[in-house]
């Protein structure tokens, strides 16, 4: 049969496929399976840990806070930004309102927003700043997103009208966020009025970050714990490597599957030296008994490597998806959903599929080599022996 | 009419081929199309963010920074409990009250 752009021995390699369906599609299968399950667990720990550097790139250099005996104190906001603004190298300081409360499905992160924040938020965001009583919630703070009010309980317990709903792309940074006004933050937390959680602070290089810590403790009359941003970076990608541990019991019974399908392929290959003979015995020559066999073992490689480069791919970067947030993360209420940049997936999948399809091709390519060299009548009267 | 065994492979092949071509060129597409990064970024910078929302509220992971310095390691909820040492759990002897001069 002539195909203008398939060559023949392509499709008697598929016809020869066809001869054991079932048996060809299983392989396919536990391929798939392989390259799905491995890609997903190693993109999903690289993509996680790339994403979250980003967003805490674009946070503060430095964050200080006041400290006692007890835990952490606010610290008053006027003083504290003289004393900030103070120390040499802090290019902008400014205060931040935040804590945990209990909200109605778990807890949440509340933020106070000033006129400041307000002003940066609404000309991209918000469409605008909460007033008093009223809430802008992330997209997973709430199952039931038709609801309009919110109850909110920290050091007293307070209702909100809801009048926003942020987008759930940008979950990664407002999953469980609730923006209130200033006011009603400082009620929820406990935080006098001309008082913050703590103090966000900006340094010119990267560099400085660590230099700066000894003057900008110095500068304050009470003690207090200055978190850099690299340190925040470290204790985050530390985390998720130990998350991402986890990923290693997932390949080791992957590895041992990957194994016996190997194994598996050079026996099916090595029973099958009739064939090989016969088509020996018909005429054709050692080349194209090889690349029937290697064509073979590609289809069903590439549709394994498609099918299961794309399941990968659906499993971490569907967006929204958030089965990683309820497994990995230790979420009890509405894990957060997933909305990464895939930047970066094509090259781990291209190398996760090499990893499994080289061994399976190479199991292919033996036994084939093994049998031309044969001679075609050792291959027949061995079957028939 | 039956397709011939041959036009079915052909077919199977062909499928397998466009199949492997769109989910490379879907994945490579999706590399470069990128994400809501920008309004991310905004959000973190706006409100200052120290920790993505991937945890949730109140874990330590969350929040590294509510760890207060002063408290020892050992008691980090990232960190395992090592046993306690017993010369920290026995007291001083005290002094005897009635010194041996004085009797």
């Amino acid at each position: 049969m002539k195909h203008p752009i398939i060559s023949p021995l392509w499709i008697w390699a598929a016809r020869d496929l066809m001869r054991h369906p079932y048996e060809a599609l299983l392989l396919v299968l536990s391929l798939t399976s392989l390259i799905a399950i491995m890609g997903a667990a190693l993109l999903l720990v690289e993509a996680v840990s790339h994403e979250a550097t980003d967003l805490l790139k674009a946070g503060p250099s430095l964050v200080v806070r006041r400290i006692s005996g007890g835990g952490w104190v606010p610290l008053p906001k006027r003083e504290s930004l003289q004393l900030a603004k103070s120390v040499p190298g802090v290019v902008h300081a400014r205060t931040r309102l935040w804590g945990t409360v209990l909200g109605p499905e778990g807890p949440v992160t509340l933020f106070g927003v000033d006129q400041l924040e307000g002003d940066l938020l609404l000309a991209h965001q918000l469409s605008r700043r909460p007033a008093a009583g009223e809430a802008v919630i992330g997209h997973g703070v709430l199952s039931q997103l038709n609801q309009t009010v919110i109850t909110l309980t920290g050091q007293e317990t307070l209702n909100f009208k809801i009048i926003q709903i942020l987008e759930p792309h940008t979950s990664v940074a407002t999953h469980d966020i609730v923006l209130l006004d200033a006011t009603d933050a400082g009620k929820l937390l406990g935080v006098p009025d001309g008082f913050a959680s703590d103090l966000a602070i900006e340094v010119f290089h990267e560099e400085e970050e660590q230099a700066i810590v000894p003057d900008l403790a110095a500068a304050f009359p009470w003690p207090v714990r200055i978190t850099t941003r690299r340190e925040a970076i470290g204790s985050y990608s530390a985390g998720w490597a130990r998350l991402g541990g986890m990923t290693g019991f997932i390949l080791l019974p992957a590895l041992t599957a990957l194994a016996l399908i190997v194994a598996g392929t050079i026996r099916d290959r090595l029973g099958r030296r009739y064939e090989v003979g016969l088509l020996k015995a018909l005429g054709w020559t050692s080349t194209d008994l090889i690349r029937l066999q290697m064509y073979r073992a590609i289809l069903l490689a590439m549709a394994a490597a498609a099918c299961g480069m794309l399941s990968a791919c659906l499993l971490v970067f569907w967006p929204g998806s958030p089965w990683a947030g309820f497994f990995l993360s230790g979420w009890q209420t509405h894990p957060a959903a997933l909305h990464i940049n895939a930047s970066g997936a094509f090259w781990v999948l291209v190398q996760i599929s090499a990893i499994i399809i080289l061994p399976f091709l190479t199991a292919t390519l033996w036994p084939a080599l093994k049998g031309v060299a044969a001679d075609p009548q050792d291959l027949l009267q061995g079957h028939e022996r | 009419m039956q397709p011939d065994k041959l036009t079915a492979a052909s077919r199977i092949v062909r499928a397998i081929v466009i199949l492997f071509v769109l989910a490379a060129a879907g994945i490579l597409l999706a590399s470069f199309a990128g994400s809501p990064q920008q309004r991310i970024r905004l959000f973190a910078r706006s409100l200052n963010l120290t920790s993505p929302a991937f945890i949730a509220a109140g874990h330590a992971l969350r929040h590294p920074e509510f760890l207060h310095p002063a408290v020892d390691l050992c008691f980090s909820p990232l960190l395992g409990n090592p046993p306690p040492d017993p010369h920290a759990l026995l007291f001083e002897p005290r002094a005897p009250l009635v010194s041996e001069g004085l009797r």
